[in-house]
């Protein structure tokens, strides 16, 4: 095996080299005693390999003076190769598929990184997008396409929530494109402890286009916009750790939200 | 003579000894291996490939000649290497030159110089 190894090694030699000592060096392999012993000459022969790539001058010798090219009439000077040394054709061609073959290997590796290969689910939604609908014109003033990587207990509610693109890519963490339609979450909605009355509604801003917002009764404080990460959960633009989560029932209609700020929820039920 | 070589001094280590292992007699490149562990008590090994590198360079330097395999070797495959006269100028000017660094080596550290017998 670690015969193999070195040879290997000796024929990634430059060919003058490979072609003038590579006999005397396997000879020479083949006379160590020992695997510590063949393993000496195997790394002498890495850095052998190494050296004989990265360094072309030699010792007494003297490359020929590369002529340098005058400065062309226009003044602009030409570049050329000082080293005399050129790759032959077939060294670039099989470089160039060694280079091919490890991009697609580093291209396929990718979905077999250590998230995946740990299996590790992170439960916060790490990004999405919102755009209005570019078909149906009349209709995108209430719809929103969302891009969602949704969570395990976002499952059900983007099954009664939302219609699914037929294109959407399967997986349990692929993010896949839902629409929304904002009419099914505007209302009244009341809790009792504390005390509030929230009202959810469909505000039209020329910027971002339509999109949901969050008023609280009581006087005195600003409407919320929402954005979609998901059909069940809207976070509040402007306010860190804040979001809305919808809860919808059994028919699909959605029945309850909790108004979640810097960790203190607020429940309420719609009228 | 000094002159002609200053250039090229001091030698690498490796091709010191590879000259110096060849000062004696013709080798074959594993000869050459075992010669200068051989002066060196074992102290200084070379492997076949940093050889096989500074040999390159040594015959290109034409400072070593090669003379090919040999027959009736027991394995055809040993290739003998000769060092020529001017490998030999070489050797002689580095030798001087350490010379040179060991006595004012000696004379620093206040080393007495070895009795001649």
């Amino acid at each position: 095996m670690l015969r193999r190894l070195y040879c290997c090694a000796v024929r990634l030699h430059p060919s003058s080299f490979r072609r003038r000592f590579g006999e005397e060096m396997l000879y020479i392999f083949d006379q160590q005693r020992g695997t510590p012993a063949a393993l000496g000459v195997m790394l002498d022969c890495v850095l052998s390999l190494l050296r004989q790539w990265t360094s072309r001058l030699h010792i007494g010798t003297e490359l020929p003076a590369s002529p340098l090219r005058s400065p062309t009439a226009d003044h602009i000077p030409s570049f050329e190769s000082l080293d005399p040394f050129r790759p032959r054709a077939s060294a670039v061609i099989h470089g160039a598929l060694l280079s091919l073959i490890l991009f697609y290997m580093t291209v396929l590796a990718i979905p077999y990184s250590w998230i995946r290969v740990l299996n590790l689910h992170f439960p916060e939604i790490t990004g999405y997008t919102t755009e209005p609908l570019s078909r149906d014109s009349e209709e995108s003033s209430e719809r929103l396409q969302v891009n969602v990587i949704p969570t395990e207990s976002e499952d059900f509610q983007r099954k009664t929530l939302a219609s699914s693109s037929p294109h959407a890519p399967a997986g349990p963490v692929q993010p896949h494109r839902v629409v929304i339609s904002l009419d099914l979450y505007v209302g009244e909605y009341v809790s009792n402890h504390p005390p509030a009355k929230i009202s959810i509604q469909i505000e039209g801003d020329p910027l971002r286009g339509n999109h949901l917002s969050l008023s609280l009764a009581a006087a005195g404080h600003p409407s919320l916009a929402l954005s979609p990460v998901s059909p069940a959960r809207f976070v509040i633009g402007g306010l860190e750790n804040s979001y809305v989560d919808f809860t919808a029932d059994a028919q699909g209609r959605i029945c309850r939200l909790s108004f979640v700020v810097n960790g203190n929820a607020i429940t309420a039920q719609r009228q | 003579m000094g002159e002609r070589f200053d250039s090229y001094l001091p030698l690498s280590s490796a091709a010191l000894h590879i000259l110096l292992a060849l000062a004696g007699e013709d080798l074959h490149g594993y000869g050459i291996m075992q010669e200068i562990a051989r002066q060196s008590e074992g102290i200084y090994k070379v492997g076949p490939g940093t050889l096989y590198d500074n040999l390159q360079k040594l015959i290109q330097g034409g400072w070593v000649q090669e003379l090919g395999p040999r027959r009736g070797d027991s394995d055809p495959r040993r290739r003998y290497y000769r060092l020529t006269d001017g490998g030999r100028d070489v050797l002689r000017a580095e030798t001087a030159r350490l010379t040179q660094v060991v006595r004012e080596a000696r004379l620093r550290l206040g080393v007495p110089n070895p009795r001649r017998v």
